[in-house]
């Protein structure tokens, strides 16, 4: 019961910032790829079927705000929630490190794939699309890990219940 | 049963399969859904945490907003006074020649409750009022500044602007000092901007002058701001002008903004676009009469 209060309580906060602060920022070129961010952490915290599932309801409910191509978010999510899932049971996953290079992998895979819907200006296209993956990498990555540390301080443990905080890597 | 099912692991990758098969199919028949409903409730929903969520926002900026507008009024003042002026000899002018008084648009305000949409700039936006309050789908809605979107979906308290960062969004639009016509849309790449697109290559246009929504639009009111032409240049064909202009209302500061009505269906459900002097049924403006070219009049 608990897990799904929190399910709705991670879901609601990431659409709220989305459709508020962050839509802000992102008109003024500032890009932060808030449901990445929540769905890694999600997937980091639980397991890969909790992070497809907190990815594909995450992503329905972007895709559902949007007045096109519904589902795109929600099969970018969903993959994404599985795989850092799944690898969350092999990596170091307190390492900020491994959370930086996790958190800008899904950002540029989700980028990438979203913009290829809006890509139609062929070869010209392609350094904007590029800065655009860029910036939301660069941006969203390093918010992530300190977002990550502030709550492992706030809760002054491991936040990661499924498994011992420093697994061996596999 | 139980021992049907599978494995811990393969249960996980068949949720995900299906997830992800359920996202393949919404991606091809997605469109046909009915998805407005959905949104309205959504909207609803999540309504209270936006306006708490805004209100924090506005706290936090509104002292650098206030010192703006005070500047703002200040302009404005000196502007209107200005501008009484004339008012008070055109109608005069337009009497003499024969054309239909401007109609004044009826304003509501509206606060802006969030953004959405569009991936990475917002192209859509809820709005605090909705078919309870009089907001129909097809209004205008504006800033101070200018041209926002256009009411797309409408509900009971609530209801969905599309805006103009939207790239199906096409608004018949004109150079408002020399009355150039073309079609204002966004295009996302090979990087996000507005263009006034379908002008001949004949016309004049020049950096620094501003776009308004034309009357030929059939969804718009006349004369509101839609930017400035900030670049010229030609189309991939060569034929036209790609004119690239600047938004006149600051899209990345939507807080508040007005409704205006946009021209509503006619009973048959054929839009059709208005006659050049057809009268004002409000201002009770003659029809201008028409002569042929031994000047005698034929209506």
């Amino acid at each position: 019961m608990r897990a799904i209060g929190m399910f709705l309580f991670a879901s609601l906060v990431a659409l709220l910032l989305r459709s508020t602060v962050l839509a802000s920022l992102a008109t003024r070129g500032i890009v932060i790829d808030v449901l990445v961010l929540a769905t890694v952490t999600w997937s980091l915290r639980q397991s890969d079927a909790w992070g497809a599932t907190f990815g594909f309801v995450l992503g329905l409910a972007a895709d559902l705000d949007a007045s096109h191509w519904i589902g795109r978010h929600a099969l970018a999510l969903t993959l994404i929630g599985y795989g850092v899932g799944r690898l969350s049971n092999t990596l170091v996953r307190d390492s900020p490190l491994t959370q930086l290079v996790l958190i800008a992998l899904a950002t540029a895979l989700h980028q990438i794939w979203v913009t290829a819907f809006d890509a139609t200006g062929g070869v010209q296209g392609l350094p904007w699309f590029a800065g655009r993956v860029l910036l939301a990498t660069v941006t969203t990555a390093p918010i992530g890990v300190l977002l990550l540390l502030l709550t492992r301080l706030l809760r002054r443990r491991g936040g990661y219940g499924h498994a011992p905080g420093t697994s061996t890597a596999g | 049963m139980a021992s049907l099912l599978p494995p811990a692991e393969r249960r996980s990758v068949v949720l995900v399969t299906v997830y992800a098969a359920l996202s393949l199919v919404l991606l091809v028949v997605g469109e046909r859904i009915p998805a407005a409903g959905l949104r309205g409730v959504g909207a609803a929903l999540f309504a209270p945490f936006d306006r708490v969520t805004g209100a924090a926002d506005r706290l936090f900026n509104s002292w650098n907003e206030n010192e703006h507008l005070h500047e703002r009024v200040a302009r404005l003042e000196a502007d209107n006074a200005r501008l009484r002026l004339m008012a008070a000899e055109n109608p005069h002018l337009r009497e003499q020649l024969g054309l239909t008084a401007w109609r004044e648009l009826p304003l509501k305000p509206v606060e802006v409750l969030a953004l959405g949409g569009g991936e990475p700039l917002p192209d859509a936006a809820t709005l605090s009022a909705g078919k309870n309050d009089g907001v129909e789908v097809g209004d205008a809605v504006m800033t101070s500044d200018g041209l926002v979107g256009r009411i797309t979906e409408s509900w009971g308290t609530l209801s969905r602007a599309t805006l103009l960062t939207d790239v199906n969004q096409a608004i018949a639009c004109e150079v408002e000092t020399t009355g150039v016509n073309g079609i204002v849309r966004f295009v996302a790449a090979p990087r996000p901007r507005l263009v006034l697109s379908a002008v001949a290559i004949s016309d004049t246009v020049r950096v620094g002058e501003r776009v308004v929504t034309s009357d030929l639009s059939l969804k718009f009111p006349r004369g509101i701001p839609v930017g400035t032409v900030t670049r010229v240049d030609h189309d991939a064909t060569g034929l036209m002008q790609e004119i690239e202009i600047t938004p006149a209302a600051r899209m990345a500061r939507l807080r508040h903004a007005f409704v205006a009505p946009g021209p509503r269906p006619p009973a048959d459900g054929v839009p059709r676009p208005k006659l050049e002097f057809e009268p004002d049924p409000l201002s009770g403006a003659r029809v201008p009469a028409a002569y042929d070219s031994t000047g005698r009049k034929v209506r």
